[in-house]
């Protein structure tokens, strides 16, 4: 029953659009398994439960949005169902953007020139975000646009953009090199 | 087909090294049905916990002779079997081929509102086992109906009642907690 329920009818045109997905993303896929789980082990089961679920999804891909918008769907509806399950009982722990703003920063006025610890800083600030605030700032240091990122997430425009001012502001915060980060 | 970094924390982030996740179609599709059935493992553990308790209640039923005693071990068996087949009907996630590539504030809404109606309406696991418990309640009273036995059972049933309030109160402060977020959601979606 499992087994063959896995496996939908049209196969051809669902595994062409799983190539094509993982041509083009796979090195997204991977950066956000990471923004999605910290530890090393549970990071690749998670990033093979991505791929999979990835693959599943192109049996009802109707070609509706882009496939890029169509991957990162999947991909953050994965991380996030991944997140209320690992971490249920300290999900209300999380904070969104607004909040994470407000809080005052350690390292305030302090530049940080490396990249490893400002990759590092961002993954902490990252991992302490609500669910659909880390799609949010994903999207965003994936370059998608503001409009796709309101189509990947759901939310209204004018929400995205608030958001976006945030993270712009909290990236500012702790990455000074040479000033603010420019649009 | 990532759009070109425009700041240098996009940069920083788009040019990490990746590890690289070769797994061909066959091997995505070897893996996922060895996941489903992992997943039907996972999800199998309640039921089995169910299993055992029915075991256990199908034990003195066959092996207690007072028939309002056996009345009510076959009526908590049935209670135990409803609630079960509600949790399965009600209590899955939808077929994640179905919902996995929706908007990610639809995907969480439907999996807060499905938790949100499921812990809201108890009825569906406290009450069926309410009967059989009843039941009982009275059959041990009239086979042990000495004043020592009685206080017992009195103590126990206030304890059950004690923990039936309780799993109330926790689930009612759930669904207000899950209905905050609902609204939030719904906040940020632009809809009223």
């Amino acid at each position: 029953m499992i087994a063959t329920e896995a496996i939908p009818a049209r196969r051809s045109s669902q595994d062409q659009f799983y190539a094509d997905a993982a041509d083009a993303f796979a090195p997204a896929l991977e950066r956000l398994a990471r923004a999605y789980e910290t530890d090393a082990d549970h990071r690749r089961d998670l990033l093979q439960e991505i791929h999979i679920a990835l693959w599943r999804s192109f049996a009802t891909f109707d070609q509706r949005c882009s496939l890029r918008t169509w991957v990162y769907r999947v991909a953050h509806n994965v991380g996030a169902s991944h997140v209320a399950r690992q971490y249920r009982n300290r999900l209300q722990t999380l904070v969104d953007l607004e909040e994470f703003e407000a809080l005052p920063d350690p390292q305030s006025g302090q530049v940080v020139a490396d990249r490893t610890l400002t990759l590092k800083k961002l993954y902490e600030l990252i991992h302490k975000l609500k669910p659909l605030d880390r799609d949010v700032i994903l999207s965003y240091l994936e370059g998608v646009d503001a409009a796709e990122i309101g189509e990947i997430t759901g939310l209204s425009a004018r929400n995205v953009a608030t958001k976006i001012h945030r993270i712009k502001n909290i990236l500012a915060r702790f990455y000074n090199e040479g000033g603010p980060i420019r649009d | 087909m990532t759009d070109t970094p425009t700041n240098p924390i996009q940069q920083l982030w788009q040019q990490q090294p990746a590890e690289g996740l070769a797994m061909s179609i066959d091997e995505i599709r070897r893996r996922a049905v060895k996941f489903e059935k992992r997943m039907f493992v996972v999800n199998a553990r309640e039921y089995v916990t169910a299993a055992l308790a029915i075991t256990f209640f199908g034990y003195f039923l066959s092996h207690t002779h007072d028939a309002l005693m056996r009345m009510g071990f076959g009526l908590l068996i049935a209670g135990l079997g409803y609630a079960m087949l509600h949790l399965y009907r009600k209590g899955r996630p939808g077929t994640a081929s179905e919902q996995i590539g929706t908007q990610c504030a639809n995907f969480f809404l439907e999996e807060l509102e499905r938790t949100r109606k499921l812990v809201s309406n108890l009825w569906w696991y406290l009450g069926p086992l309410v009967p059989g418990l009843l039941v009982m309640m009275v059959g041990s009273a009239r086979l042990h109906p000495q004043p020592m036995a009685l206080l017992r059972l009195g103590i126990t049933n206030l304890f059950i009642a004690a923990a039936y309030v309780f799993v109330i109160r926790l689930n009612k402060r759930a669904a207000r907690c899950l209905q905050k977020q609902i609204d939030e959601l719904r906040a940020l979606q632009g809809t009223p």
